[in-house]
Parts: structure tokens; sequence; C-alpha cells
């Protein structure tokens, strides 16, 4: 160590030491005598204060059971002499969630497009007829009979064939991180009983 | 416990040999959760459970150093995908090397061992993609306006990032010291150095988050 003398000032090691609160009975007596030394120290203190400040975001709550799943998934497969990418298993899954996604929000962006396609186009027809008259109509008079609907057979015909990549090219499919935002804007009681459900699935055997 | 003792009689004598079995109860493979027990035993107990293959003793592990483990490979990379595929990779390493666990250090700090090595290579082979600060989640936000929470999670992504610029050793000395309060000395340990070293480079890596910081990172 090089700081026995006032003119030698502290090295890098006893400069932390001080910024840590662990000042040896020297670094002491040199710091109290040395402008430059503690202006280190402080520079020191001051980038610590700087590094608290970088949290690690904390991952959904549903993350950790899955982290221990693939965890467990990758240990079995490799008990089982399957050698399998580090993510594998994890892309399966979430390949399947992204469908799951891609389903439930194509099917209910097109039952809203439906409903308000016939809404507007029934309300134009009866405004062009008959300037607003006086009949109670029902929310099921305005909306066609989703299981007779040709249009929606049209969809659902068209979508039986479709894979991943071709929802992907489709502009069907929406980001990688969809799903956790799904999640984050779930209730307490909606991610309980995700939870509950994800849990039941991957129980079953050859989930 | 039950016992199944049986015996035969050894050829030539009138000595039996016994053979005692133990069977384990039924508690224990069925009705009770596999982990009972686990959490009472020690960290050198623990993984020799494991490599008898003792059900449930690896996922306590996993468990109980997730988070951390997970948090470790997150400043080293910035972002959650590659930080999940790395505490993933970093469990299953260390299943692996269950059989050299000695106890000479915590399972922590063999953990870190393992992430350090594995991030350090995983950020070597790929690069860095840092997360966009717009995918801050999940951070408690009770007591706070957006306009502060969106300041406090711009300035930590700005750290994240510069820490993940930082050079490979002074990086890993300094989220180890500073986010995993480890010991300069186990922090020696783990990365093969001196402690001396190590000083050394969390003092440089303080100065240079300092100057990254107040570069703007561009």
């Amino acid at each position: 160590m090089r700081h026995r003398h006032l003119t030698d000032h502290l090295d890098e090691a006893a400069l932390l030491d001080v910024a840590e609160g662990l000042p040896s009975e020297h670094t002491a007596a040199h710091l109290a005598g040395c402008e430059r030394c503690r202006a280190q120290v402080e520079e020191l203190r001051s980038a610590m204060h700087l590094a608290e400040d970088g949290t690690v975001p904390e991952p959904s709550p549903l993350f950790w059971d899955h982290l221990s799943a693939r965890v467990r998934e990758a240990i079995a497969e490799e008990a089982t002499g399957e050698r399998v990418s580090v993510s594998s298993g994890w892309a399966a899954r979430l390949w399947s969630w992204q469908m799951v996604t891609a389903a439930v929000a194509a099917a209910a962006i097109i039952i809203v497009a439906v409903n308000r396609h016939s809404t507007s186009g029934t309300n134009a027809a009866q405004s062009a007829v008959a300037p607003a008259p006086a009949i109670a109509t029902t929310p099921g008079d305005l909306t066609p009979s989703i299981d007779n609907d040709p249009s929606l057979s049209f969809i659902a015909d068209l979508a039986g064939d479709l894979d991943w990549d071709d929802a992907v090219e489709a502009g069907l499919t929406s980001g990688a991180d969809a799903v956790e935002r799904v999640v984050q804007d779930m209730s307490d009681d909606e991610r309980r009983e995700l939870r509950r459900v994800l849990q039941e699935e991957m129980g079953r055997p050859g989930a | 416990m039950d016992r199944a003792i049986a015996w035969t009689t050894i050829p030539g004598t009138s000595k039996p040999a016994w053979d005692l079995t133990v069977v384990r109860p039924e508690s224990q493979t069925s009705g009770e959760p596999a982990s009972a027990g686990l959490s009472e035993l020690s960290e050198v107990e623990l993984v020799t459970a494991c490599l008898d293959g003792r059900t449930g003793a690896f996922d306590l592990i996993v468990e109980r150093h997730r988070r951390s483990v997970y948090q470790l490979c997150y400043r080293f990379v910035a972002n959650h995908e590659d930080a999940s595929d790395l505490t993933q990779d970093v469990f299953l390493r260390a299943y692996r090397g269950l059989k050299n666990f000695r106890g000479q250090s915590s399972i922590a700090t063999w953990l870190y061992r393992i992430g350090v090595n594995v991030c350090l290579n995983r950020v070597t082979a790929k690069g860095l993609e840092t997360e966009p600060i717009e995918a801050e989640r999940h951070v408690d936000t009770t007591l706070e306006s957006p306009r502060e929470r969106l300041i406090r999670e711009e300035r930590a992504a700005q750290v994240r990032t510069a820490i993940a610029r930082l050079p490979e050793k002074q990086r890993a000395a300094l989220i180890l010291r500073m986010y995993h309060d480890l010991s300069h000395q186990e922090i020696a340990d783990i990365v093969g150095s001196s402690v001396g070293a190590v000083k050394a480079n969390v003092f440089h890596a303080l100065q240079n988050l300092k100057k990254l910081m107040s570069g703007g990172l561009r």
C-alpha cells in the first residue's frame, strides 16, 4: 500500500475500502490531510448511489413458477437422454400460448367487427328508409346469429388450416411480450385463476 | 416407517442371511408433498438429497435461488428474455455439476460462479440487446406519481444499460459486490482473481459507470 505518506495518495483498493466504510487507521490519517483522496472517495460514493438506482424490474408473478417448471422439464429431458436446446420447452409452450392468444384476439376482433358492421348497416338502412322510427329494438335484433353467419363460416374455413407462420404473416399475432402484458392487466383474482388453470394444464401427462 | 424383513439361510450353515428392506411410507410417495422435510436440511444435505434422487430437493434449490440468479443474469444482459434463458441454463448446469459441490462455499456463491460464466459466455457470443424502457413492469408504484415512476424507470434502465456495457471483469465484480453483497474474497474466488484485482475492478467499474451515465449512453 502506498498511503503511508501524505505525498503518496491512496491506491484504488484503499479508496474503495474507505468508500465502502472500511477505512484503516492509516487511510483515515491520510484522508484527514488529503483533499484529493477525499474527493475521490466522494466520487466513488456518488457512483455507488447511482448504481443503487439500477433496480431489476420484477417479472410477472407467474414467471417464477414457470421458470421452475422449465428447469424441471429441461432436467427431465436431459435425464431421458433427449438433447434439447435450452429454451425449446419454453418455446413450445409459448407457441401454444401465442396461438391461443392470437386465436382469441382474432375471434374477438371478428365478432366486434361483424357486430359493428351489422349495427351500422342496419342503422344506415333504417335512417335511409324512415327517419327515426319509434320502434323498440333489442340488441338481438341487431346481431346476426353467429352460427348462421356465412362470413364467419368463411373465416373459420380459412383459419382452419392456418399455422403459426401464416398467422404471423397475416398480422394476427402479437409481440413476444403480449402474454406478459395481458397478465399485467389482469386483476389478482384473474391471475390466481390463470395460475390455477396453468398449473392444472402443466400437471397433465404430456403437457 | 415400515420395514420388510426377510431372511434366507446361508448355504451350508443354519445362520440366517438377513435382508432388511426399508419401505418408504405411503405418505412420502403420494399423500405428502415430495419436498416435505427438505426445508430443514442444510445446504450440503440438500445437495446430497438431490444426488440421492430425492424428489423435490432440486426444486427447492431452484425455488430458493431463482430470483437472485435471475437478477444476476438480468444485470449482465439487461433484458428479460435472455435473463430467463440464462437462469434456466444456470440451474441446468448446476444440476449436472451437483456432484462437484463440496460445500466449501454456499450454494448461492456456487450458483453465482456458474451464472457469471454462463452470462459472460452468452454476452461474448451474442452481444448485448438491452430492453427498452417501456418493458419495465411490476414495480410497486402505489406511492409514486406516473411522472415520478417514469423518471425512476428511465433512470434504472440507464443504469442497467451502463452496467451491461462495462468491461466483463468490472461488470462481474460490480454486480456481485453491489447487488449480491458478496465479499471481495468471495468475488475473487468466483472470478478466479485476487482480492486486490477485484477491488481494482470495482473501483474502475464505479468510475466508468459514472462516466457512462454522464455521457448519456448514446
